[in-house]
């Protein structure tokens, strides 16, 4: 049930990703909904479950894009997740302020590893100046809302996270 | 609480792991190939434009035939788009050129001497009163120039140059209501007078019951014209109206031979009119 579930939930961060990309864009750069699940569930799952949806979330990212590299993506969000993992017994992450400070820091660490990692084994530069001026922002703006949503949907699921 | 460490670091370091390996070595053909699927599928406009030749390393070649297969369709639908513009514009020119040809062979036949005026300015609150054209005085236009145009292989009367520019005249109509012409009727050639109505009729006034004007005559412009060459084409009678009852003539409505309101290129005749007569006309008589 729990499997079903998880299954439901990462379907459904998916196509929301889908959604966003094709018809609400921001100057042409879409609000990584992906990004802003995999911070959400790293700070309120188990973290063998936030490291599994980093991991296969990161896979999808990689299958979406256009880029050379191929793993690139589920790299950085297990990291990413590892990482929160590892912090957040320090820091509190269920404040609205601390989710954006968290997002705006991540975001930013993300694409710069990315965009390494891509001129290391590709030798390919994927990323604009545009992405990195726009997108950490726009992840910081929604990531309240998708903390709240998941938090609403694990007290109102059983079998979750 | 160790245990449960154990198995987190466990945990990150097998899917770090494997990010790793998908990362270093080259991924399998069947993997690029449905990352292209899904890709493509779910979002094709990222492909436009993309860099290819680096992203489809190791796609087997049939399936980048079929994606470049459909990346060549829609780049020519596009073209499709584009030519059938630029086809329906050539028709357009081809027409256009068709009628020029005609009208400039039949203006070879004509006795007369001018030269040929695009119409480039219609005004329209008053349509059937006046029009621009695009010769002036610099083109050796000259005042009361008679103008005519030519439809369907015939020429016909449509008016006379009322104002000279250098660059641009106006012509008047026979079509507006201030303007006359005198006129003859049929083969006989009793005298008349054409006169404007504001509309695309014209009326014939003037005319004496020995005439026995009927419908379908042919009306010409009169030798006694001093601004018009003789036997220039008006119109034919469309309806007669019998004598009105204070005066001993008859009238009748004419249909220009060109259509005034049609006309775009019209033909100025320059005339060389005796020196008397042309301080006549400037004098304005």
């Amino acid at each position: 049930m729990k499997f079903f579930n998880s299954l439901i939930v990462y379907f459904a961060a998916v196509v929301v990703y889908w959604w966003f990309s094709l018809n609400f864009t921001v100057f042409g750069i879409t609000p990584n909904v992906v990004f802003a699940c995999v911070l959400s569930i790293a700070v309120i799952a188990t973290p063998v479950t936030a490291l599994t949806f980093g991991f296969f979330w990161g896979i999808y990212m990689d299958l979406m894009g256009t880029s050379a590299l191929f793993g690139g993506w589920a790299l950085i969000y297990t990291l990413m997740v590892y990482i929160i993992y590892l912090i957040k017994k320090q820091f509190d992450m269920t404040g609205a302020f601390s989710q954006i400070l968290l997002s705006v820091v991540l975001s930013e660490i993300s694409l710069v590893c990315y965009q390494i990692l891509s001129l290391i084994l590709s030798k390919i530069n994927p990323l604009s100046l545009k992405i990195f001026l726009i997108e950490p922002v726009l992840n910081a703006l929604l990531m309240p809302f998708v903390f709240s949503i998941l938090v609403f949907i694990r007290k109102k699921i059983r079998y979750f996270l | 609480m160790s245990r449960e460490k154990d198995v987190v670091n466990y945990a990150a370091v097998f899917f770090i792991s494997i990010a790793c390996l998908l990362l270093i070595f080259p991924s399998a053909g069947i993997v690029h190939k449905i990352r292209l699927i899904c890709s493509y599928s779910f979002y094709p406009s990222l492909h436009y434009g993309a860099k290819y030749d680096y992203y489809l390393r190791n796609v087997p070649e049939n399936f980048v035939r079929v994606l470049k297969t459909d990346q060549d369709n829609r780049r020519l639908e596009q073209k499709i788009k584009e030519m059938e513009i630029l086809v329906n514009r050539a028709n357009a020119l081809a027409q256009e050129n068709e009628r020029l040809v005609r009208i400039t062979g039949i203006s070879a036949g004509l006795s007369w001497q001018g030269s040929w005026a695009r119409v480039t300015g219609k005004n329209p609150h008053d349509w059937y009163g006046f029009f621009f054209v695009d010769k002036g005085s610099n083109d050796g236009v000259p005042l009361h120039a008679a103008a005519i145009a030519v439809e369907d292989g015939k020429a016909g009367l449509v008016g006379r140059i009322f104002e000279v520019y250098p660059e641009f005249s106006k012509v008047m109509l026979i079509t507006n209501p201030i303007s006359s012409v005198i006129s003859s009727v049929g083969d006989r050639g009793f005298e008349s007078l054409i006169e404007g109505k504001g509309t695309w009729l014209l009326k014939l006034n003037y005319v004496s019951e020995e005439a026995q004007i009927s419908e379908g005559m042919e009306i010409f412009t009169s030798p006694s014209s001093m601004l018009f060459p003789a036997g220039i084409s008006i119109g034919r009678i469309n309806r007669v109206y019998q004598r009105e009852s204070s005066m001993n003539f008859a009238s009748a409505d004419v249909a220009p031979t060109v259509n005034i309101g049609a006309v775009r290129e019209v033909f100025i005749i320059t005339r060389g009119l005796p020196d008397r007569f042309r301080k006549l006309i400037e004098e304005g008589i």
